[in-house]
């Protein structure tokens, strides 16, 4: 009797779910470089890179207006917790990247907490990681927001507090978490049932 | 009157030396694919990998028994400091890597003081970083040493490792340390010594 060799794939894995949103998608084929809707599998130790170079990056944005390494996502794990962690790195000499309104200069990178939302130019990423027992390899799943995560999530920019990469650390110090404001308004049943969507 | 567009090498790179042991060294071409003695520009936003894989890694170990990939060096900044740091993360989930007598477990990684010594395997890498201004690269240069760093030099007792990217002390990772004087009749070995306790 064969015993399976491939027991990773049998693991539940890390999952990524990358949403995003720009002003002008609609009109410009900016993700048509991406596996949207499809989970594609990766190896944790290399890093996640998303830019305008297809050579140099894992998935690709199709905008001359995004850097050739915009940011990259790195796995990575800490000696007291099971989970497989992120961290975010802007890539990019110009712009900066903000994660749950935070800037990162160019090689800064800060934890990613289990919901983040990630911007550079305009583009809106929000990130939400479901945790997996896999070590090896994790999942990434891209999809489109039809309104932007940032006016659903209601953004409080909080007081500047330094960016901290704390791998050790579990809670996500440094980088506030994601919060509304409050109750939407009732009458707005199309901003509220996708803010339903996103909110788990 | 031409400008140069190629200011980044005109301003000073941040440098990592990185100076290998190997046991066999001597007898097995370990170090064959590595540029030994020659410095190499790297940009700063690509991790440095190191490893059995010559197509997975930046510079590669000629020895089997060196995983695929086995750690990469990642650069980054912090708010608070302008220097270029730099971590290391181990990507083999067999064998540690240590740090400074820290061990690191598969994708475990840590902050490099400015100067470490990493061990994986029967290798032993001990790595300087120097200061550059330039933003968008450093340098990086192998050499070979003759004794094992880790002989020459005591390793400290075992401090939880701690990934701090914010904080530019040496956070949890001990500074290399000797144990006191070294015999004066061992001049081979303090001769050693001196020309990489700068």
């Amino acid at each position: 009797m064969e015993v399976s060799q491939t027991v990773e794939t049998e693991e539940l894995m890390t999952c990524l779910q990358i949403q995003l949103y720009h002003p002008q998608q609609a009109s410009r084929a900016l993700y048509r470089m991406l596996p949207l809707e499809t989970r594609h599998k990766l190896q944790a130790e290399d890093p996640v890179r998303l830019g305008r170079d297809a050579q140099a990056c894992t998935f690709v944005l199709a905008d001359p207006r995004v850097s050739r390494k915009q940011l990259s996502l790195q796995a990575y794990r800490t000696s007291n917790s099971p989970d497989m962690l992120f961290s975010v790195q802007n890539l990019s000499q110009k712009g900066r990247v903000t994660v749950n309104g935070f800037e990162l200069g160019f090689l800064e990178r800060a934890e990613l907490p289990g919901k983040a939302l990630i911007r550079f130019g305009e583009y809106e990423m929000l990130i939400r990681r479901e945790n997996g027992e896999a070590k090896g390899s994790f999942e990434v799943e891209f999809g489109m927001l039809a309104v932007p995560p940032s006016r659903e999530m209601g953004m409080v920019v909080p007081n500047m507090v330094p960016v901290m990469d704390t791998g050790s650390d579990l809670s996500t110090n440094g980088i506030p978490p994601l919060m509304s404001q409050g109750p939407m308004e009732m009458d707005e049943t199309i901003m509220y049932q996708s803010g339903r969507a996103l909110l788990p | 009157m031409e400008l140069p567009h190629t200011m980044e090498t005109e301003e000073l790179m941040t440098y990592l030396q990185i100076q290998l042991y190997h046991p066999q060294q001597a007898s097995k071409a370990l170090y064959r694919l590595l540029p030994v003695d020659a410095r190499h520009k790297h940009p700063a936003e690509d991790p440095l990998r190191l490893g059995r894989d010559v197509h997975g890694c930046t510079f590669a170990l000629a020895d089997p028994r060196v995983s695929r990939k086995q750690l990469a060096l990642q650069a980054y900044h912090t708010a608070n400091s302008p220097d270029m740091l730099f971590s290391v993360q181990n990507l083999s989930q067999k064998g540690h890597v240590t740090v400074n007598g820290s061990e690191l477990g598969y994708l475990e990684r840590a902050e490099l003081p400015n100067k470490a010594l990493v061990r994986f395997g029967e290798y032993e890498l001990l790595i300087r970083r120097e200061n550059g201004e330039a933003k968008g690269s450093f340098e990086v240069e192998f050499g070979v040493l003759a004794v094992p760093p880790s002989r020459e030099v005591g390793v400290p007792s075992i401090v939880p490792v701690m990934d701090t990217g914010s904080d530019h002390s040496n956070n949890g990772i001990p500074p290399l340390m000797s144990h006191g004087p070294i015999e004066m009749d061992e001049t081979i070995m303090y001769q050693s010594c001196s020309m990489f306790l700068s």
